[in-house]
């Protein structure tokens, strides 16, 4: 009994650690809206095939990166730039 | 006229898939005049199609498409082409075209309702229409097609009655080869759908679908070239799109949005109406079991397309490149069984030489072409692979299925008389 609560806490520590790592990630239109000016952005459209030529809203500045080909074009940003990657 | 407008909502339906309007909308970007003249000759090409597989097929014999091709190729060999052509374009034109649905469904109405969603929305109408009566489903298809076609029709007079008030810059971008202007063909593919329990003649529906289908197209490259600047609709991917917008503002968009929903959800409609057929074709053949009746055999056919057209969505087939690689690749098949359906007709025919002649010259044509656009594409190796490898996987069906067919009622017949014994 002692272990399966000592679990369930683990499970819901790492919940939140997640939630809390993956919110600090994640960013909604408004926010990126606010940062479209900043000269260290990139944003890196990571749609391919339908999801990317059926889509009618492409984010004029994006440049296209598909999340398979990430270990090509990972390497050619600086670690100083804001990388936002655009999937939907 | 009520078997005539369901005998011809299946092509037409197909003919004005999302796919069908994205290629149409980026080759009217090309050069004006080769644009016209590369679509009226694949209407032509196609019109003598039709002609050759529906009236010189039928004056040989009244059979199906199958039965027609098993009395030249062979049982197996007929029925794998017939399979491969029919079922990988179903599958990947469903995929493709539910999907891009979805999207329009999303982007243009209801942002908050997940495109992917509307996909399974789509198929789960079409397979419930499908699963309640074959004719549900042929009067579905007449109500979409129509929805289809009207919502076209607005934009297209919008368009030719109310011309842009500033002159859009066309610059005149050559078409590249004969292999892009033989693309045009594809606008056609459908045009031999043509059930024959709706149409005694099949002549008739088919150049109907053609012609009316012509005139959309040659109307709506028009429109488009008049709205958009050319070098946009080369490179967009939603050409149809863009040209509804320029055209009509928001409305455009919503009336055009109505055109894909519906023009997609036809397509796949059609298209599993005619594969109902082709397993009705099958069993005909004696190469599937006849399943108690034509109409559980139809929906035990689209039940099994539905799930594998759900897990090919599922398993994100449409978010990825190669899906436009095996769509081409099935398209070309198509045109193949096209091309061997003419010189079919032709064999079948061949003391009418006149006759025989104009259905060999469109075979030739046709397999010509189809191989053009393979070697133009660019994966063609990949292409030719997804081809070659489709058929022999229904080849080896073909001669597998009715052996375990065999195999299984002589271990069942074995089984009861031990069960006696």
């Amino acid at each position: 009994m002692k272990q399966l609560v000592l679990l369930f806490a683990f499970m819901i520590t790492l919940g939140a650690a997640v939630n809390v790592w993956s919110d600090d990630l994640i960013m909604d239109k408004d926010a990126l809206n606010a940062m479209l000016a900043a000269p260290d952005l990139v944003i890196l459209d990571v749609r391919t095939g339908k999801d990317w030529s059926s889509s009618e809203f492409k984010i004029q500045s994006a440049v296209r990166a598909p999340a398979a080909e990430y270990a090509d074009w990972s390497a050619s940003y600086s670690k100083d730039k804001t990388l936002v990657l655009y999937c939907a | 006229m009520k078997l005539f407008l369901y005998s011809i909502a299946i092509p037409i339906g197909v003919m004005l898939s999302p796919e069908t309007l994205v290629l149409l909308g980026n080759s009217a970007g090309y050069n004006g005049a080769l644009f016209f003249l590369s679509v009226a000759i694949a209407a032509v090409v196609s019109c003598m199609c039709a002609y050759s597989i529906f009236y010189l097929g039928r004056q040989a014999d009244e059979g199906n498409e199958l039965s027609l091709l098993a009395k030249v190729l062979g049982r197996f060999p007929a029925a794998a082409l017939v399979i491969s052509a029919r079922l990988s374009v179903t599958l990947l034109v469903a995929t493709s075209v539910l999907v891009t649905a979805g999207f329009a469904f999303n982007e243009i109405f209801v942002y908050w309702f997940p495109n992917f969603g509307f996909a399974f929305l789509l198929l789960g109408f079409i397979l419930v229409f499908n699963i309640i009566d074959k004719s549900w489903a042929a009067k579905f298809q007449l109500l979409l097609v129509s929805c289809t076609l009207l919502s076209f029709s607005v934009l297209l007079i919008e368009g030719l009655f109310f011309p842009p008030s500033a002159n859009i810059t066309t610059q005149a971008s050559e078409l590249t080869s004969l292999a892009a202007a033989s693309g045009a063909l594809l606008l056609f593919l459908g045009f031999d759908l043509i059930i024959n329990s709706q149409a005694k003649n099949k002549l008739i529906p088919a150049l109907a679908a053609i012609c009316t289908i012509f005139m959309l197209f040659i109307l709506w490259g028009a429109v488009s070239r008049a709205y958009v600047p050319s070098s946009s609709l080369i490179e967009s991917s939603l050409p149809h799109l863009k040209a509804a917008r320029s055209i009509m503002g928001q409305n455009g968009r919503l009336l055009m949005g109505v055109v894909v929903i519906c023009g997609a959800t036809a397509a796949v409609n059609g298209l599993f109406l005619y594969m109902g057929q082709t397993a009705s074709d099958l069993a005909e053949q004696e190469i599937i079991p006849r399943f108690k009746g034509e109409k559980t055999l139809h929906r035990l056919a689209i039940i099994l397309l539905s799930l594998t057209i759900g897990i090919l969505m599922m398993s994100g087939l449409a978010g990825e490149d190669k899906l436009t690689i095996y769509y081409r690749g099935a398209l070309v098949l198509w045109l193949l069984l096209l091309s061997f359906r003419c010189f079919t007709a032709a064999y079948l025919h061949s003391s009418r030489k006149s006759f025989s002649f104009v259905a060999v010259t469109t075979g030739c044509i046709i397999g010509f072409l189809s191989l053009l656009l393979v070697a133009a594409a660019e994966y063609t190796r990949e292409q030719l692979f997804f081809c070659l490898q489709v058929y022999i996987c229904a080849l080896l069906l073909m001669l597998i299925w009715p052996a375990m067919v065999k195999l299984f009622s002589v271990i069942n017949r074995q089984s009861d008389k031990e069960k006696y014994l």
